[in-house]
């Protein structure tokens, strides 16, 4: 019986018209033996989850992934040993034996404990088997109901709970889970309306705080504060790893959402923080520590990519925390005196994050940044006014830097050079800026 | 009877446990308040809302200011994170009161928060007192229960914190999957037992026999026939869901009512809502009958489809679809990804947007075409 069984489950799959090694690598799960119904909605199911999947080939990162989980495993000497598959996809899972990681998302952390993290967060979906529980998926069905939805954030803050000590037994700092969580969480901290309630990413998660809060509780109760945090060896091996598939298609309609706010597509350097592309510096502030670390990387790039005189800089954070890092007051908050950096006037359209211009003053260059969502006009108007501010900021702190000229890409008709003070020249120009164009500074 | 008086017994002892605790091992942990404080007035007509529990305030302190919010309980570093998520809010009353307390519960990490409030001159200070839920360290099978899949997310749960409501609807949920699937008469039991370490978690479960489909039936739908629903329960699952044969919800949940719902959407009938699936045993148990029950709605036309550009383009570059004909969704998917890859080759982005009228039943579609420009080096 347990013959026809096996057979009837594999006709399924191949039927199913899923022939790759991913697939047939899948673990079929023991009822399978005795109950041919859940094994035939596990089939489909399956059958249906990998078939959409993208999964990037990088066997390096797959490899150095993978060490970490075994590395959980055999501490905590678990009775599951998932696969670690990498995969361009919104999302990261547990299905059946495989634990599947968005390179998007991976490369957005910051350490080696902070991915151990995830990846014992999702051990526990696997030990749990929480993929094949039919209310898991229904959740996310047109059928969802408050109930399934407790449901399955009850799973993910089991998760949660347990995934800090599998960190802690293996080794590694107990706090990964938790930095992991603030980064890629990052979006979703409460913003408190007129009724008071917390936003939430999703429906099927606890709310935000209540992730943070369960996290960091269990921490606390660790007897263990310190452990491996592994950040040159994470560094070393997500350094120049595509971050969308080779076929992805690029035109805008196919770009993702995280694609498009990131506008970048490989990671570059040894810091991530920023590299020169495309006649640009690109920055990225979801890998910094700090907003001093962040102008580091970005001076240690543009003074390399300085030309005739010129240094073409473009900026991009794609995340809303700039909020509490661009702080007009100026100084660099973190201390990195090393670094001397000072912010000569920041427009940041604090409300809905459209668009912003930060000037930076340093090693005798004056940089400006600029990021924009969507709206061209937001990021005309706070061009213009950032012009103003530094204008005045530049004499003030700075007498003995003079920018020559600064042309925008930009139509100024009503800016004209009158108003931009002292030094500073803006040439008009009939054309309206679009979101993705450069903004030249020149420097004398 | 024996067995559920000394539960009850054991259950009363764990509560007095439970109340001799410590409020706090840790020391208190003033909040930030908000900067902006509201003027202390004394209020007139004091509100009347029920408080929750653990969380009433005096009516004389109603309105005060509040100078001081501490929490107690967890260590600094989660007090400051339980302070984030607590929104304090700048005077007191006692839906303010009932908020402060949700919002603690709302962490889903403490079994007790308890608010004290006390005069400070004409403000007044608070404190709110938090009990952290214990873990479970234990899971166990009965000897006599059932094994079934089903159990595992169950028996995964040790290290976690308790919770009654969140064991229930784990509880809940595996009988649902269990029912859902045709052991209509499945129970299971949940035993959480206080010890000293913590809650320890027994399991029984008591499966029973395996009914087959009966009948299917359809309520509230007026649009396609009951041979059709057939079909379309049929299509994916050729082994379920079938007269006689056997019944799963889970699939009905995963595949059926989202193609019903694209059935429906393609026909114009965009309200369709499916409502409940359930499986309704007969008397012996034996047999069950799918139960579906839905609401078609109403069926849509389209009303106009409205131009939006600000910057001239292409007379050809437009949707064009037949005014008043019946929306169908999948077309109208075509119709705009062919005109936003028209677009773009013509040097255009493409913005298409709906908008639906409930009270004409129309559908206004609206489009804006933005020109491309290059970055230039």
């Amino acid at each position: 019986m347990k013959v026809v069984h096996v057979l009837l489950v594999a006709v399924v799959l191949l039927a199913s018209g899923c022939a790759n090694s991913q697939f047939l690598g899948a673990r079929v799960p023991a009822y399978c033996q005795r109950d041919v119904v859940r094994c035939r909605i596990w089939a489909e199911h399956h059958v249906r989850y990998h078939s959409t999947l993208r999964v990037a080939r990088l066997p390096t990162l797959q490899r150095y992934l993978q060490g970490i989980l075994d590395r959980l495993v055999r501490a905590n000497r678990l009775q599951v040993h998932p696969v670690l598959r990498l995969v361009y996809d919104d999302a990261t899972t547990a299905h059946d034996n495989f634990i599947d990681v968005d390179v998007a998302r991976l490369v957005a952390l910051a350490t080696e404990a902070d991915v151990a993290g995830v990846l014992a967060h999702e051990l526990v979906h696997s030990l749990g088997e929480h993929s094949n529980s039919a209310l898991a998926s229904v959740s996310r069905s047109s059928l969802a109901s408050l109930q399934q939805l407790e449901y399955a954030r009850n799973l993910e803050q089991v998760a949660d709970e347990r995934a800090t000590q599998l960190l802690v037994n293996a080794g590694y700092h107990p706090a990964g889970l938790l930095n992991a969580l603030r980064t890629l969480l990052a979006g979703c901290a409460p913003t408190w309306g007129p009724s008071g309630e917390p936003d939430s990413c999703d429906d099927a998660h606890p709310p935000y705080f209540a992730r943070l809060t369960s996290v960091a509780l269990t921490v606390a109760q660790q007897r263990q504060s310190h452990g491996d945090e592994g950040r040159d060896a994470f560094l070393a091996a997500i350094d120049g790893i595509p971050l969308r598939s080779p076929r992805q298609p690029t035109n805008v309609f196919a770009a993702t959402e995280t694609h498009r706010k990131q506008g970048f597509d490989w990671v570059h350097h040894d810091t991530r923080l920023a590299y020169w592309r495309d006649w640009a510096i690109v920055t990225a502030d979801a890998y910094a520590l700090s907003y001093g670390q962040l102008i580091a990387a970005t001076l240690r790039a543009s003074t390399t990519s300085t030309m005739n005189g010129r240094t073409v800089v473009r900026g991009y954070w794609s995340m809303p925390r700039e909020r509490s890092y661009l702080n007009p007051a100026g100084e660099n908050r973190d201390g990195d005196a090393a670094n001397v950096v000072r912010i000569a006037a920041v427009d940041s359209f604090a409300a809905d994050y459209d668009a912003y211009v930060v000037v930076i003053l340093a090693h005798g260059h004056a940089l400006l940044f600029w990021g924009a969502n969507a709206d061209a006009n937001a990021v005309e108007q706070s061009v213009a006014s950032v012009h103003d501010a530094s204008a005045d900021e530049l004499a003030a702190t700075q007498p003995s830097l003079r920018i020559a000229r600064v042309r925008t890409a930009g139509r100024w008709h009503d800016v004209g050079a009158a108003t931009c003070g002292e030094g500073v020249e803006l040439e008009p120009a009939d054309r309206v800026v679009a979101v993705g164009e450069q903004v030249k500074c020149l420097v004398r | 009877m024996q067995r559920s008086k000394s539960r009850l017994g054991a259950q009363l002892i764990a509560l007095g446990w439970l109340l001799l605790q410590p409020a706090a091992a840790y020391a208190d942990f003033a909040c930030p308040l908000p900067q902006a404080a509201e003027p202390s007035v004394a209020s007139e007509t004091p509100l009347i809302v029920p408080p929750v529990v653990d969380c009433a305030i005096a009516p004389l302190l109603h309105a005060r200011r509040i100078t001081r919010l501490s929490v107690q309980g967890v260590p600094d570093q989660v007090a400051a994170l339980v302070c984030d998520a607590l929104h304090p809010p700048n005077t007191l009353d006692q839906p303010k009161a009932n908020d402060l307390c949700n919002n603690a519960m709302a962490l889903r990490i403490f079994e007790r928060v308890q608010l004290t409030a006390e005069p400070h001159g004409d403000a007044v200070a608070l404190q709110l007192g938090l009990t952290v839920a214990p873990r479970i360290t234990a899971v166990t099978l009965d000897a006599t229960s059932d094994r079934d899949p089903v159990l595992t997310p169950l028996l995964e749960t040790h290290g976690a914190h308790w919770a009654a409501d969140r064991i229930e609807s784990l509880r809940n949920a595996a009988q649902d999957v269990l029912v859902g699937d045709g052991f209509v008469a499945a129970t299971l039991a949940v035993t959480s037992t206080r010890t000293a370490a913590g809650i320890a978690l027994q399991l029984k479960l008591t499966r029973g026999a395996r009914a087959n489909l009966a009948r299917i039936v359809v309520v509230g739908n007026h649009v396609i026939s009951q041979r059709e629903v057939e079909r379309l329960l049929a299509l994916d699952n050729p082994g379920f869901n079938r007269i006689g044969g056997i019944p799963s919800l889970a699939m009905v949940h995963r595949y059926f009512a989202p193609r019903l719902q694209r059935y429906y959407h393609n026909r114009g009938y965009l309200e369709l809502r499916v409502v409940d699936a359930s499986l309704l045993p007969s008397r012996q148990g034996s047999a069950v009958a799918l139960v579906l029950r839905i609401a078609d709605g109403r069926r849509y036309t389209l009303g106009a489809v409205v131009d939006e550009s600000r910057q001239p383009h292409p007379a050809m570059l437009a949707i064009r679809l037949p005014l008043g004909s019946v929306v169908n969704e999948a077309y109208y998917a075509h119709v705009i990804g062919e005109f936003s890859r028209t677009a773009a080759r013509a040097g255009f982005s493409a913005y298409v947007d709906f908008d639906t009228r409930t009270d004409l039943r129309q559908v206004t579609l609206r489009f804006r075409l933005k020109r491309r420009v290059e970055p230039t080096p």
